[in-house]
């Protein structure tokens, strides 16, 4: 795969999501031999999510093997934490849960694993004081409160968190709320675009989506558009095609999807593809990943771009599963559109 | 693929490990993703396994998880099993504390590592944190806007506050420092946030009673150094907000910014002493700076003047900053429902 050459033939042919290409790189994910791959072996399911929800929503739900999807997904399981791991042999923990917990969704196969084991781990993650921890360790995140809610409400255990620890929840996320409207990862940290995606979403699984302060955070969300087109995380920094999903899932949840000039996001998105190999990287020119692929596409489905599924904002997970679930929460949407440009 | 490493010797060949029967690796029955490892971590891995599966609390395995943590940092059941080891051992946590220090000038840097540190901060506790605070901030140095970083450095004074050991002093000395930052890079997001907390937010601080014309004077200062600087409007608005004060007493310092320099605002009063811009302003200043023009229509509308400030929100989603007319145009229509 030439460097040079991705600028150039993304420069020039950038104008379609290229689905087939992606399909193939993501089908090709487990043949790579790099030293870079297995040292993220703590990542592997949260891989596998990512790469299957990229296929779904790009209308090929079956271009993984279905059963060894599963079958891997049982083994990661850690009899100790009684959750999974993120790969056999490692320990239990939030983060690898929820990808469990997706795929075996998706794969219609979720009466397979311990939803009982699960729920005791999840609900012993939350603290007294409402922050959620990853795993026995203690660290706290954010992030751990939205997968611990999203993990319950997609299993249809939401109501078995008692109802003072659930306003301790929601008082926790509010105090990591800053001065800009934004959410931080912890109390007095600043405003990230991936932490204000995971605590909007969790405040709508809670339904109290009244705690956030709209305008203001969907103003400071559509200010991350850069002229490039692409979104940073937050002001001065970098654009990255991960934040097309963070923000924009946010500020979808929030009602304003229309406060992003959509035609410019695509285009950055589109631009950031590898047209030779497959995958979409974080930016035009760099080196692709499926972390960037499943937001790339994420993306540009929630801004309608032709030939995708619809995209759930709030779980990250396809429309049609999480409205058969009956768990779907309050988010704006734009149209499909039937062809593009 | 493996790794050339002539020169590494397997654990099964050292008498330090002769009597511990390796785990290897179990990739699943059919592995979808099979994983290749480099010989010395899938080493380092299949030896770990056992220990940790012996629960084996000794300097061996604490050799083992710096060995582990050194190739892949976020490996978090390593570095919990460090922890637990290094406690049981009851070793010098400082030491751990120089170890960390070295990680970081390596670049081993991971969520693990800042939490890892965190509970060393823990369970040291010492009486005066003022040495990690100032390796902290040289940490910053290189690396300003490293997010974990900040969070570090809030939950080092909340932590240590708690426990009665943050002097006035102390606080006193940060604002300086985050003054020094801001004066570095006056767009550094993460130390305007931190001023928030500094002055704003953290406990036993009342700017209302001590400082609030100050605060607002330094954040238009900052605004007059760098008028594009989205991170002080925010703060600037975010005071405004959070102390329920009025836009328009600080207008006459905005309004250079705008389309409409030399507009005489009904009720504005033009006697109050806020710092103004430089008159005329530097040639590099390109005009309008739409977040002044924001803050001119927010004006107009808290004066009542709904249709004059339509006008500025239709100029700003037509002409000044149409990537987000979406936004500007909902303001626009909100001033024609007022």
């Amino acid at each position: 795969m030439a460097t040079a050459g991705i600028s150039e033939s993304a420069a020039s042919s950038s104008s379609y999501l290229d689905i087939p290409l992606h399909i193939k790189y993501i089908q090709n994910l487990d043949k790579r031999q790099d030293l870079a791959y297995h040292l993220t072996s703590h990542l592997r399911l949260n891989g596998i999510y990512w790469g299957l929800t990229a296929s779904h929503i790009m209308g090929q739900p079956s271009a993984l093997d279905k059963e060894g999807v599963i079958e891997y997904v049982l083994s990661c399981w850690d009899g100790e934490s009684g959750t999974f791991g993120p790969h056999p042999g490692h320990d239990g923990h939030i983060l690898a849960t929820l990808s469990g917990i997706q795929i075996m969704l998706m794969q219609d196969a979720i009466d397979r694993i311990n939803v009982e084991s699960i729920t005791q781990f999840l609900l012993e993650r939350i603290n007294d004081d409402g922050s959620v921890s990853g795993d026995s360790w203690g660290e706290i995140d954010t992030r751990f409160t939205y997968i611990c809610l999203s993990s319950l409400n997609l299993l249809g255990k939401l109501n078995q968190i008692p109802l003072e620890k659930k306003e301790k929840i929601i008082e926790h996320i509010s105090k990591c709320r800053n001065l800009d409207g934004g959410f931080g990862r912890v109390p007095g940290a600043e405003s990230h675009s991936g932490q204000i995606w995971v605590c909007t979403a969790a405040l709508s699984i809670l339904d109290r989506q009244d705690l956030i302060e709209v305008p203001l955070l969907a103003s400071w969300l559509s200010e991350r558009q850069l002229p490039n087109g692409g979104l940073n995380g937050r002001p001065e920094k970098l654009e990255d095609v991960c934040y097309s999903w963070w923000c924009l899932a946010s500020i979808s949840i929030l009602g304003k999807l229309n406060w992003i000039n959509k035609d410019k996001l695509i285009n950055f998105i589109l631009g950031a593809q590898d047209l030779e190999d497959g995958g979409i990287a974080d930016r035009p020119g760099d080196w692709v990943d499926v972390f960037h692929t499943i937001f790339g596409v994420a993306g540009l489905s929630l801004l309608g771009y032709p030939g995708l599924q619809d995209i759930d904002p709030v779980y990250c997970m396809p429309a049609s599963l999480i409205d058969k679930l009956d768990i779907r929460k309050p988010y704006a949407t734009l149209e499909r559109m039937t062809s593009y440009p | 693929m493996s790794v050339a490493t002539s020169s590494y010797i397997p654990l099964a060949e050292r008498n330090l490990w002769h009597d511990i029967k390796p785990i290897p690796q179990d990739d699943g029955p059919n592995p979808v993703v099979p994983i290749m490892y480099s010989e010395e971590y899938r080493d380092a891995m299949d030896y770990f396994r056992a220990v940790a599966a012996a629960e084996e609390r000794s300097e061996r395995a604490l050799e083992l998880t710096e060995t582990i943590i050194r190739l892949n940092p976020a490996h978090y059941t390593v570095w919990q099993y460090r922890m637990a080891t290094l406690l049981a051992l009851n070793k010098d946590l400082e030491e751990e504390l120089q170890l960390m220090n070295e990680f970081a000038i390596q670049n081993l840097k991971s969520y693990q590592v800042w939490h890892h540190r965190l509970l060393l901060l823990t369970h040291i506790s010492p009486k005066d944190p003022s040495f990690e605070i100032e390796y902290i901030h040289q940490s910053l140095l290189p690396d300003p806007k490293n997010y974990h970083t900040w969070a570090y450095l809030h939950w080092l004074y909340s932590h240590f506050y708690t426990l009665d050991r943050i002097s006035n002093q102390q606080w006193q000395n940060e604002l300086k420092w985050c003054e020094e930052m801001l004066r570095v890079d006056g767009r550094n997001n993460s130390a305007w946030g931190w001023r928030w907390y500094l002055r704003v937010a953290r406990p036993g601080t009342d700017l209302e009673k001590d400082g609030l014309k100050e605060e607002l004077s330094y954040a238009l200062k900052a605004i007059h150094l760098t008028p594009h600087n989205v991170s002080v409007w925010n703060y600037l608005r975010g005071l405004l907000r959070h102390f329920k004060l009025p836009l328009s007493p600080l207008l006459p310092a905005i309004l250079p910014y705008t389309t409409r320099p030399s507009a005489k605002i009904p009720g504005n009063p033009q006697d109050l002493d806020f710092p103004l811009p430089s008159s005329p302003l530097a040639d590099d200043t390109p005009l309008p700076v739409s977040l002044a023009l924001e803050y001119l229509a927010d004006t107009l509308l808290e004066q009542g003047l709904s249709a004059e400030a339509g006008e500025v929100f239709s100029e700003l989603s037509t002409q000044y900053d149409r990537m987000r007319a979406g936004y500007w145009e909902y303001k626009r229509r909100e001033c024609i429902e007022e």
